[in-house]
């Protein structure tokens, strides 16, 4: 019943039907799969069938048949499965639950020009009962005053929405049949499509939801909203449609991830982690387990533009990168740009990593949560104004404090380690022209290993985006956001040296986003982006009476980053579509603070002079043009070539010589003497659909060139230096890889395996020779894993059990190793390799999860599932780390290895 | 109560894991190439005028070999626009130098030529220690705690490095008063007995201390050492003799770079390692490694003993002993043919007023129990200090 529409694409090219043939057939079948029938059939007439195989791979067929003809024999064989079959012109055709009708009803043509075939309907009782739905598939909508003339071409926008919630869908597509003229929805589920005049049969489609049909007769421009409902039962095999050739036809070199997907893989600690999900992907590394940094194509963990809402996130991660800070309930979907970045982002070198949380229901009021051994979560949302305005908030803690408390390991319990996070949002409707979306998000972390450091970690954002439609073909996004990234250390191990360490960093977004459809060749975009940063580098501050520690405040840095840009969407031909843009971007590092002058190499005894800047006046200026080239070629329906070319610029980078993110890490912003880094990568990319786009393959290759990476002179010190420019080098850096990628979308066994072979190298050349890393010969970066392997597979047993397994591998990360020891200051020393000159052992895990849902009653209080999750089920103790420790004089080697054995996790959720 | 207990080891298992991780050993099959560089370790001590400087090689991480020392070079000590001073090999690839002419205004580097390369330092100056104000202990639950105090009033010192030799006294298993010698059984006189031991043993680590970041140039209570709980070193008596250099800034960078290679534990939060450079350089071709830092300056040294009854009681419990002494008995006829693996602690039957031959049987041991020498390395000559 739940499929019945989602069949009728596959059967819309009918006009008539004729009697069947009376070919015969001779066939001894026992409980044999349905493709035994069909080759039987096929061997020994002249029909040909054609049959979903999802829908017939779990049918078998009990038969003996002697001479017996073709619709004699198929009743009799489908008898007690829930197939039925129609014959026509000798094709058979197979369809669930419902025969086809051989007439068309009376009337279907009404007056207006017909464009191409249309769809016969049934009337069963059976269907009547979604006849609410049929209604408003049957019906046809006349578009715009009535013309006489239906000659050229209007625009229809509108809305498509989730009946249940009114949640905007985001990238659903519609899609004329008789023209072959699609379009997806943008980010507030809006369309416009342009179509000739006249009737057209329109079919909307979305991940996750039930497909839909429209009846239109377009005379004018004008607007249709399309509500969708949500598809309860076969999640995957709408996934898939709404997927189906989007790899191979859209215009971007993009991975996305919607939250049903995430949710599917197997899980470290009990929940779903977009970080975790995301680095499955090819092309995507980590320096090790634990952390969140993403290294996406060679590039650093800095160079990752994280967007939550619009706003920059800085710390992605919660307890030391056990967790990522996105709460997974609240989101809606997650977009990763390797390459093709369209000329709208900018500010990061290597990639963009959207995150976006859901709106609230509109319609109801619902919660969800769950509940595992370290955290807790729970999300509310619902109507303030019912069909307007809605609200949503989403809170996760953890009560791992509460636990360590409890430990007899004196070590351990005087540590604590604790997080939370909190995201809401209203959205308002204000009318059809006008919308609002008021987004805030909070993040908190503390620890303190062993009674000695306390650690504090924060992110707050906060963003308000006005989203304003001044007429069909235009519409303007206006947004302002805040992001705040702030941690502390507090010491108070001895009295004499207690202190507090603070850092900071603000920044304030305000971004007039526009969109243009010229007409049904051109979509332009353009606008106007500016960033204010504020960076408070460091200060530290003695904490009680006694404590001799000198209060040191680093002076703030100043910034601001405006941009322009301007993009076209171009259709040249049916098969070949071209993105141009150009982002301009213009860079300001502001007074007032002080900058000291060196005179030869960059070292503190060289400073001659110290210049001081007002406030307001501009110390160092850099600007240059970001082109973005994205071209599209569709060798066939299934297959297409695309090519990518992006400049990126960034005037912000992290500094760290630790090589995970840590919290202590700091932001610098670009000055005199820290050049901003560019990026300039090239990519190629061969995409192909098999199997009726059930299977989705590809190849990408890349070639990146990046300038002034920072990199660090050996021993640098980063946290409250004032000279900081005397540690950092800039490097030049290259990347190179190719990523294959093999992903099934539907059916009972689903996944994907990826393999990516990548170099990342960095290359410093200074004067002198504490600015020279390895003599100045390309090296290879902290992240370069040449091979990376990534399986994962999820198989459905049933509709309630889920079993997910997931394979990782990938080399090992380069490292620099002790190559000889000797004797001083009365212990055995290490004399070290050149810098990353050697690997640690190469990475392998396997995971394992199985999800148990309740039962599937509509009608019930609460839905809730269980998560059985077993991480590095064969408990290898992959290297996280090597060091060399010097102990009573005897040097030993270590591997630190942070899930060294068999994770087991449970996890409660539910929703009401 | 089963049920609780199950329910809580769940989550404190995983959270050790968060918080600790596992450390396996771990040894690369890395080429085991012989780099062979030259180590430089050499000061210059300006208190007593004498400078010293040991020579030797680098060896492959993971051979077992002793290092070899750098034998028969040439080691000079060169003053900037001034006469140089030649040192001589006290022993195999130890070179030393007294009586040296040394000012606080001159700046001085070495000069050092092996049989196939020459070597020299920078040119560095002598820093004046200021005073070492006091050494002072603590007994904690973690052990006995060794404190330094230090200021200078002028705050011009700010880097600080310690060094610390301890002695203490320690004892065998067994008293032995008995020897045989001359083919007799013999009371041992007082310097043959073999019971009580003196060791002395310099740091291993580097103890390095920066007050840059006080208004003050002031060392308080800044703990040197930790002698451990259950450690045998304060079993009777135990010494220390710390010693104070000042440093300066390069100096002290190269030492903490050398600390951090090389002595902390790669925890998730640690830099990484990398190449540590000194103030030595290859003459004729710089990139040629060279390791090592030459520095000088004044000394201030302060030594403190602490007695087994100055201990609180909990401090005076120590590790169990490894070493097996199983006692036997034998006749003294046989006494012969057992010594000196085997020593003798008792005679039997006891009778204070016979000679020691007299003694029908003895109670015997393994020579490792009644020789303290062999027990811990020691030595039975009584330091002058003590």
């Amino acid at each position: 019943m739940k499929l019945f529409v989602s069949f009728i694409g596959v059967l819309f090219t009918f006009i008539s039907l004729s009697a069947s043939g009376q070919e015969t057939v001779s066939v001894v079948l026992n409980s044999s799969p349905f493709t035994e029938l069909v080759r039987a059939v096929e061997q020994q007439t002249r029909y040909r069938f054609f049959f979903r195989p999802d829908w017939t791979d779990s049918v078998s067929i009990t038969i003996v048949a002697e001479q017996e003809p073709v619709d004699k024999l198929l009743p009799r064989a489908l008898e007690g499965t829930n197939l039925h079959f129609s014959i026509l012109n000798k094709n058979i055709y197979i369809i669930k639950e419902r025969q086809l009708l051989t007439e068309l009803p009376i009337d279907f043509f009404n007056e207006g020009v017909v464009v191409g075939n249309s769809l016969p309907f049934d009337y069963s009782a059976y269907e009547k009962l979604e006849a609410e739905r049929n209604k408003v598939e049957e019906k046809t909508y006349s578009i715009g005053t009535k013309t006489k003339s239906m000659t050229g071409s209007a625009t229809l926008t509108g809305y498509i929405k989730d009946t249940r919630s009114g949640e905007a869908l985001i990238g659903a597509t519609l899609f004329a049949e008789s023209v072959a003229i699609g379009v997806a929805t943008d980010q507030f589920g809006r369309y416009t499509i342009n179509l000739p005049r006249g009737r057209h049969q329109l079919q909307i489609k979305s991940m996750g939801m039930r497909s839909t049909l429209r009846q239109v007769i377009l005379y004018n421009n004008g607007t249709l909203d399309i509500e969708l409902e949500e598809e309860v039962t076969s999640l995957k095999e709408v996934l898939v449609q709404a997927d189906r050739d989007k790899k191979v036809t859209s215009m971007q070199m993009v991975e996305k991830l919607d939250i049903k997907t995430m949710k599917q893989m197997p899980l470290a600690l009990g929940e779903a982690d977009v970080m975790k999900i995301v680095l499955a992907l090819p092309g995507v590394q980590s320096v090790g387990e634990g952390t969140v940094g993403l290294n996406v194509r060679g590039g650093a963990t800095n160079q990752n533009l994280i967007l939550f809402n619009d706003a920059v996130i800085y710390n992605p991660s919660h307890l030391f990168g056990f967790f990522s800070t996105f709460n997974p309930d609240v989101l809606k979907s997650v977009e990763l740009y390797k390459s093709g970045i369209s000329a709208d982002y900018g500010g990061r070198l290597s990639s963009v990593l959207d995150v976006q949380a859901r709106e609230g229901n509109l319609k109801k009021f619902t919660g969800s949560g769950g509940i595992s051994p370290i955290t807790g979560r729970l999300t509310l949302e619902g109507p303030i104004i019912k069909e307007r305005s809605s609200f949503l908030i989403g809170v996760r803690s953890t009560y791992s404090d509460w636990t360590l408390g409890r430990l007899n390991d004196p070590s351990l319990n005087k540590s604590n380690a604790s997080f939370y996070d909190v995201t809401a949002n209203i959205s308002h409707k204000i009318n059809n022209n006008n919308s609002l979306l008021v987004s805030g998000y909070m993040s908190n972390d503390q620890f303190k290993l062993a009674g000695d450091t306390t650690y504090n970690y924060s992110d707050r954002n906060a963003s308000i985006k006005w989203k304003h439609l001044f007429n069909n073909k235009l519409f303007g996004v206006f947004t302002g956001a805040f992001s705040q990234y702030s941690y502390s250390l507090n010491s108070e191990r001895d009295s004499l040296s207690a202190f507090e360490m603070d850092f900071s960093i603000k920044q304030f977004n305000l971004k007039a986003d526009f969109s243009y459809t010229l007409n049904g060749k051109h979509t332009l975009s353009a606008g106007l982006h500016s960033t204010v940063y504020n960076l408070s580098p460091g200060s530290i501050a003695p904490v009680g009476g006694e404590s001799l520690v000198t209060p040191d405040v680093l002076q703030k840095e100043r910034g601001l980053e405006s941009a322009l840009y301007i993009g076209d969407n171009f259709d040249i031909t049916n098969k070949l579509s071209l993105y141009l843009g150009i982002r301009y971007s213009l860079y300001q590092y502001l007074g007032g603070r002080s900058v000291f002058q060196y005179s030869g190499p960059r070292e503190v005894n060289n400073i001659v002079d110290t210049l001081s800047y007002r406030a307001g006046t501009t110390i160092s200026t850099y600007h240059g043009p970001e082109p973005r080239l994205t071209a599209r070629y569709l060798l066939s329906n299934t297959s297409s070539l695309k090519f990518s070319y992006n400049r990126t610029r960034q005037y912000i980078q992290m500094l760290s010589n630790t090589t995970a993110i840590t919290p202590t890490d700091i932001w610098k912003l670009s000055d005199p003497y820290v050049k901003p880094q560019t990026g300039d990568q090239v990519s190629l990319g061969y995409y192909r659909n098999l199997k009726g786009n059930t299977i989705e393959t590809s190849v990408e290759a890349y070639y990146k060139t990046m300038n002034n990476s920072v990199d660090y002179k050996d021993g640098a010190v980063l946290l409250l230096n004032d000279h900081i420019e005397t540690d950092v080098l800039q490097a030049k850096g290259q990347a190179y890889g190719i990523e294959l990628l093999v992903k099934k979308v539907s059916g009972k066994l689903n996944g994907w395996i990826s393999y990516a072979y990548s170099r990342s190298l960095l290359q410093t050349r200074g004067n002198i020779k504490s600015e020279m890393i390895n003599n100045g010969e390309y090296y290879p970066s902290n992240f370069d894993k040449p091979h990376a392997v990534n399986f994962i597979g999820n198989y459905k047993f049933s509709r309630r059990i889920n079993f997910s397994l997931n394979l990782v591998y990938s080399t090992g990360r380069p490292i620099t190793l002790p190559i000889a020891k000797y004797y001083l200051e009365e212990s055995n020393r290490i004399y070290y390799s050149d810098r990353n000159a050697y690997r640690i052992p190469d990475y392998f895990r396997s995971d394992i999860s199985v999800n148990i849902e309740g039962n599937h009653k509509i009608k019930k209080l609460a839905h809730s599932s269980w998560t059985v999750a077993l991480y590095n089920l064969t408990g290898r103790r992959n290297a996280y780390s090597v060091f060399f420790v010097s102990q009573n004089g005897q040097i030993n080697g270590y591997k630190l290895s942070v899930f060294g054995q068999p994770i087991p996790t449970i996890t409660y959720n539910f929703k009401f | 109560m089963a049920l609780r207990k199950k329910i809580k080891s769940i989550p404190l298992k995983l959270l050790f894991l968060l918080l600790v991780g596992c450390l396996d050993p771990y040894s690369p099959t890395i080429i085991q190439q012989n780099l062979n560089i030259l180590v430089v370790d050499g000061f210059l001590n300006a208190t007593n005028r004498s400078i010293q400087v040991k020579l030797s090689r680098t060896l492959p991480i993971y051979t077992d070999t002793a290092y070899t020392a750098e034998k028969n070079a040439t080691v000079v000590l060169e003053e900037e626009n001034g006469p140089s001073q030649p040192l001589y090999e006290t022993s195999d690839g130890t070179y030393v130098m007294q009586n040296l002419n040394l000012s606080y205004a001159k700046k001085y580097r070495l000069f050092i030529k092996t049989t196939t390369d020459e070597y020299a330092s920078e040119y560095i100056t002598l820093n004046q220690s200021p005073s070492l104000d006091e050494v002072t202990w603590e007994a904690t639950p973690d052990g006995v705690k060794i404190f330094v105090n230090a200021h200078d009033p002028t705050n011009q010192t700010r880097y600080y490095q310690w060094k610390f030799w301890e002695t203490w006294q320690y004892a065998a298993d067994y008293f032995s008063a008995y020897t045989y010698k001359n083919d007799s059984i013999l009371y041992r006189d007082t310097d043959e007995f073999t019971y009580v031991c003196y060791k002395t043993e310099p740091s291993n680590k580097l103890i390095l201390k920066s007050t840059t970041q006080l208004s003050d140039d002031v060392v308080k209570d800044f703990q040197v050492q930790l002698v451990p709980r259950g450690s045998k070193k304060v079993a009777t008596r135990y010494r220390i003799l710390v010693q104070q250099r000042a440093l300066d800034e390069d100096a002290y960078n190269y030492l903490v770079q050398l600390q951090k290679t090389t002595e902390t534990v790669g925890g998730l939060f640690d830099p990484l390692p990398s190449q540590v450079t000194g103030n030595m350089f290859n003459i004729h071709d710089a990139s040629q490694p060279v390791i090592g830092y030459f520095m000088g300056g004044s000394v201030e040294e302060k030594m403190i003993f602490i007695n087994r009854n100055e201990l609180p009681s909990m401090l005076l419990i120590f590790d169990s002993e490894l070493s097996s002494c199983p006692i036997d008995t034998v006749a003294s006829t046989e006494v012969p043919f057992i010594f000196p693996n085997q020593q003798l602690i008792e005679g039997y039957p006891p009778n204070s007023n016979i000679e020691p031959y007299q003694h029908n049987f003895f109670l015997i041991v393994p020579k490792h129990c009644t020789d303290c020498r062999l027990k811990d390395n020691g030595t039975t000559t009584r330091p002058d200090f003590w």
